[in-house]
């Protein structure tokens, strides 16, 4: 038995002695090159540095399709700055951006050539993630590799959280704290006024109105004393939120057949996720005579055709 | 004369295939062995005739020795081995290994030569140093340390120095810090 053994496999090496040399080598080859590669794998350092995961941690993360891309922008974003190509930096920023916060391009290369005077660097990191828009904050440091933060007494850094929305399968960027803009068309009108929400920016802190005012009447319409005085607030799922400094902070009183457009901020972060549900006109006056003096305001209030409310669904 | 030319061209084809067998297989021989080769960790420690080593095998048996060390450490500790190692090496006179460290671009704007960088060390740095570490931040891929270093040597003298350490693998780093004037 054994015999035939040996004389099949015999045969069989006759008959397929070079398919079995060629294999043997083959394996062999690969068996090395398999060894060399176990010996030569890359060992990344443990490091606390996940640019990945958000800082405010509301259950979404940048789907992985998008991290690399995002990362790739931000890079030549900054490139460009550096080497002071301000047009391609300048169209990289989403059109909407563009125009609320570099409304020319020489308002952007001032901002360019400020902060990028000399060669810098960064460091990203995402910050939070909300409805398809993806925050992420990036330092701007000078070269401290380079400079080893010679005469510097601290490390310095600009801040910016530049914000990427998700629409159609595409990317588009802002800088500047600035996230979105919604073109509205709100109107309340009754027979003493009319008030008209055109425009809502919403940046990372806060959400500026645009709204035009109209007085229909041949009377005065005291429509807030300020925008400390809190006659004007927004209404959102956590409560009210008063006007803010910022923005437009006069008094608004409105002359006989008078209009103004103004823009009214009020303090309130994105990463909340707290949708806006209107708009409330808590003291507007409808005035016989207005002097915008202290004193006699009790008695123009006493005259007034009308006091009232409202609220605007937004 | 038919046959004779079926039988030469039976022969040239045989010639060619045997030709293309050896070449692979002459071609896998000579891979497998440069791969070997690559894979064999040269042995440099040469045996003098008084048995000392060589001053690269004694520096290459101590990176070694660091990288396994900070293989498994954080990266706080991680990067205060490489600033210490660092300030060992000036301490002990070894000017070329500290420049090996400096980042390209913070040794053409500082010490664009050795002989710059060895005459700063030897100015501002003593060969008997303490280390006290104030402060550690990271800035993404960037670390700054912020320490006071002592002169234990001679003057006692006390600076607050900032070193930026970038690391790309383990013990594989660039280093630079605060030029004193």
């Amino acid at each position: 038995m054994y015999t035939n053994i040996r004389i099949k496999l015999r045969n069989f090496i006759k008959e397929h002695k070079w398919k079995v040399i060629l294999g043997i080598i083959a394996w062999a080859v690969l068996f090395v090159i398999n060894q060399f590669l176990a010996n030569a794998k890359i060992e990344v350092p443990i490091t606390t540095y996940d640019p990945y995961k958000p800082i405010i941690e509301n259950g979404q993360t940048t789907p992985n399709k998008w991290q690399e891309k995002i990362e790739n922008m931000i890079d030549e974003y900054i490139n460009l700055c550096n080497e002071k190509e301000y047009e391609k930096a300048y169209n990289m920023i989403n059109e909407d951006c563009r125009k609320e916060v570099y409304p020319s391009l020489e308002d952007f290369q001032a901002y360019v050539d400020y902060v990028f005077a000399t060669d810098k660097v960064y460091s990203i990191q995402n910050y939070s993630n909300r409805d398809n828009i993806y925050i992420y904050r990036v330092r701007i440091f000078d070269d401290i590799l380079a400079t080893g933060l010679t005469n510097d007494t601290s490390f310095k850094y600009f801040e910016d959280r530049m914000s990427f929305k998700e629409t159609n399968g595409k990317l588009t960027m802002s800088v500047k704290e600035f996230i979105d803009k919604d073109n509205f068309d709100k109107v309340y009108e009754d027979k003493y006024i009319r008030i008209a929400i055109t425009e809502k920016r919403i940046n990372y802190d806060y959400e500026k109105y645009t709204i035009r005012f109209t007085n229909k009447t041949e009377h005065y319409a005291a429509i807030s004393d300020g925008a400390m005085s809190g006659n004007i607030k927004i209404e959102t799922e956590n409560g009210e939120i008063n006007q803010t400094a910022e923005g437009y902070e006069q008094p608004i009183i409105l002359p006989p057949r008078g209009s103004i457009t103004l823009s009214i901020q009020f303090t309130k972060l994105f990463d909340l996720g707290v949708k806006t549900t209107g708009m409330k006109f808590n003291n507007v006056r409808i005035l016989r005579s207005y002097s915008g003096d202290e004193s006699l305001k009790e008695q123009e209030l006493q005259e007034a055709v009308e006091l009232y409310s409202f609220t605007i669904p937004l | 004369m038919k046959e004779d030319k079926k039988t030469r061209n039976k022969i040239n084809t045989e010639k060619r295939k045997l030709i293309i067998k050896l070449a692979v297989i002459s071609l896998c021989i000579i891979v497998i062995l440069v791969l070997l080769i690559l894979l064999l960790k040269p042995n440099r420690e040469v045996d003098l005739e008084d048995g000392t080593k060589t001053q690269e095998a004694i520096q290459e048996n101590r990176e070694e020795k660091i990288t396994d060390y900070v293989r498994t450490r954080g990266e706080k500790e991680r990067m205060q081995v490489y600033l210490s190692e660092f300030l060992k090496h000036i301490e002990k006179g070894e000017y070329k290994e500290a420049y090996s460290r400096l980042y390209t671009k913070f040794k053409r704007n500082y010490f664009p030569t050795l002989e710059t960088f060895t005459e700063y060390a030897k100015k501002y740095y003593s060969s008997f140093m303490s280390v006290t570490h104030e402060d550690i931040q990271r800035q993404g891929k960037y670390y700054i340390l912020t320490v006071k270093i002592k002169d234990l040597a001679i003057t006692q003298y006390e600076i607050e120095q900032m070193y930026v350490i970038y690391e790309k693998g383990l013990n594989d780093y660039y280093i630079s810090f605060q030029v004193k004037y």
